[in-house]
């Protein structure tokens, strides 16, 4: 069929309109649809299984005896009453280093109120200390010693002076274990925060980067040496060019945060302890 | 300068046709000359039925105010219009019908109309030729996109399986790149069928003006009939 010129006409505006149309599409009149901002979520593999267990070593040896330094023995009141002359043989006879003030130390004094404080302070009294209850005792006259000795050493730590008993020297627990290295890392994160707020983000997606940097640290919280950067993770095609800005960063922020504070002191050269510690550090965490 | 935008993540057409399979590339081609010949169709069949009509109505004016047909049809015989060929129809069919020796009333008023009608519905029938590619576009086009999403959705599909990841940005780019068929299709089919019913209404009206002018010159020419007995 042959085309009339009307269709001819009515053929070229067509195409014209098609041309305009689908030129305002592409052009940008269509409204482009935003660019979703992923925002993802830090997800960290616990590949440090606790395979050792931190938990304290069950010792099969006895527990040292929780005694006061100052025994109180309670004698029955029936006890016939001793001679004014017999003095309180016990605390004498115990090799204490710092024998406390008996008993009677208040009584003599007209203020009783002041229990507590001649005990530490006063062990230059010792001497004069045994002869004291020999004095007031016959006061008292009778053998009722259950008194507030005013020492309160070796009674927080619920066992006595004289280690004769226990035999262990470690302290419970001086093993690195997922949580505390977490706990560390956590904590060294957010000493340096501070230093990482200074810092300019270096580029879009390079808070995407996680660093895994190597810190040695002095048994003080100082840094042996330059933070080493060993690797990284969450690299791709459009944050890599930040990479090197990143470390740089990095590097900025520890030195700039240290020394560190406040790490367990125990945990400082036990295996994988933080005298050589490596956390996965992330700009803008 | 036109700036054609090809990132994947836009509406850009230029960019959902170049990520299509050849399929969907192929309907996309397909539709878009036929909402090309769709629009040519829709332009030039309103321009003609305007000229038609206004053709008619001066027409009709001229032939109302008109005292010697054969001097009239020596003037409409240059006109290019439905209606003047309508008048020249009758009015040759009435010279030859009445040229002989006897004249059958009868016979010639039946071929006067006969020949008026034919010529009627031929015009018509040019004047509507067009129509049909607007129904069937109206009727099709939506179905052709159809199929190209159909396929383009399946591909999205084996690409899933083929990359064993069916996170979104696998299946989307895919997936909007066969719905733009549909929106071709449809692009297409909706002014078709539009333009259809309305040409299709024009059309009719435009024969009814033609029939009555013809009826009214039938009219006329066998009153005329009458008296040249």
């Amino acid at each position: 069929m042959a085309l009339t010129r009307s269709e001819m006409g009515g053929l070229a505006v067509a195409a014209a309109l098609h041309v305009a149309l689908f030129k305002l599409l592409s052009v940008g009149l269509a409204p482009k649809p935003e660019m979703l901002v992923s925002t993802p979520i830090a997800v960290s593999f616990a590949e440090d299984v606790a395979l050792e267990s931190a938990a304290p070593v069950i010792s099969s040896e006895a527990e040292a005896a929780k005694k006061s330094p100052v025994e109180a023995p309670v004698e029955p009141e029936s006890a016939p009453p001793e001679p004014v002359a017999e003095p309180e043989p016990e605390p004498v006879a115990k090799p204490q280093p710092a024998p406390p003030k008996p008993a009677p130390a208040p009584a003599a004094k007209p203020k009783p109120a002041l229990p507590a404080k001649p005990a530490p302070s006063k062990p230059a009294a010792k001497p004069a200390a045994p002869a004291k209850p020999a004095a007031s005792a016959p006061a008292s006259n009778s053998r009722r010693p259950v008194r507030p000795t005013g020492n309160l050493d070796g009674l927080d730590l619920g066992r006595t002076n004289n280690r004769n008993d226990g035999t262990a020297t470690t302290p419970p627990a001086a093993k690195m274990s997922t949580q505390a290295a977490a706990n560390i890392g956590s904590a060294i994160q957010r000493q340096v925060q501070p230093c990482a707020d200074r810092q300019v983000n270096p580029g879009p997606g390079a808070d995407q980067i996680r660093v895994v940097v190597n810190l040695r640290i002095n048994r003080d919280g100082s840094l042996a040496g330059a933070p080493r950067i060993i690797d990284h993770i969450g690299v791709d095609d459009a944050n890599k060019r930040y990479v090197e800005r990143v470390d740089d960063a990095v590097r900025a922020i520890f030195a700039g945060c240290s020394p560190l504070r406040g790490l367990p002191a125990e945990l400082y050269e036990v295996p994988n302890g933080w005298k050589s510690f490596t956390l996965r550090y992330r700009l803008k965490s | 300068m036109l700036f054609l935008n090809t990132a994947a993540a836009t509406m850009s057409p230029v960019a959902l046709f170049l990520q299509a399979d050849w399929v969907v590339r192929g309907v996309m081609i397909g539709l878009l000359l036929a909402s090309l010949w769709t629009w040519a169709i829709i332009l030039s069949f309103g321009f003609r039925v305007s000229t038609v009509n206004k053709g008619i109505t001066s027409f009709e004016t001229e032939y109302r105010e008109a005292d010697d047909i054969d001097e009239f049809h020596r003037r409409a015989a240059s006109r290019d219009q439905p209606i003047a060929r309508i008048f020249s129809a009758g009015v040759t069919e009435w010279r030859r019908s009445t040229t002989g020796k006897s004249i059958d009333r009868e016979g010639t008023r039946e071929r006067l109309a006969t020949a008026m009608g034919a010529t009627v519905a031929q015009e018509v029938d040019r004047l509507a030729d067009r129509l049909n590619f607007l129904a069937t576009v109206g009727a099709v086009a939506p179905f052709v996109g159809l199929f190209g999403t159909v396929w383009g959705i399946m591909r999205s599909f084996t690409s899933i399986a083929a990359e064993q990841n069916s996170s979104l940005a696998v299946v989307a780019p895919g997936i909007a790149e066969a719905l733009f068929a549909t929106a071709i299709g449809l692009f297409a089919a909706i002014p078709a069928v539009i333009a259809y019913n309305r040409y299709s209404h024009s059309v009719n009206r435009v024969e009814q003006r033609l029939n009555r002018f013809a009826d009214g010159f039938h009219a006329t020419l066998s009153r005329r009939l009458e008296m040249e007995a």
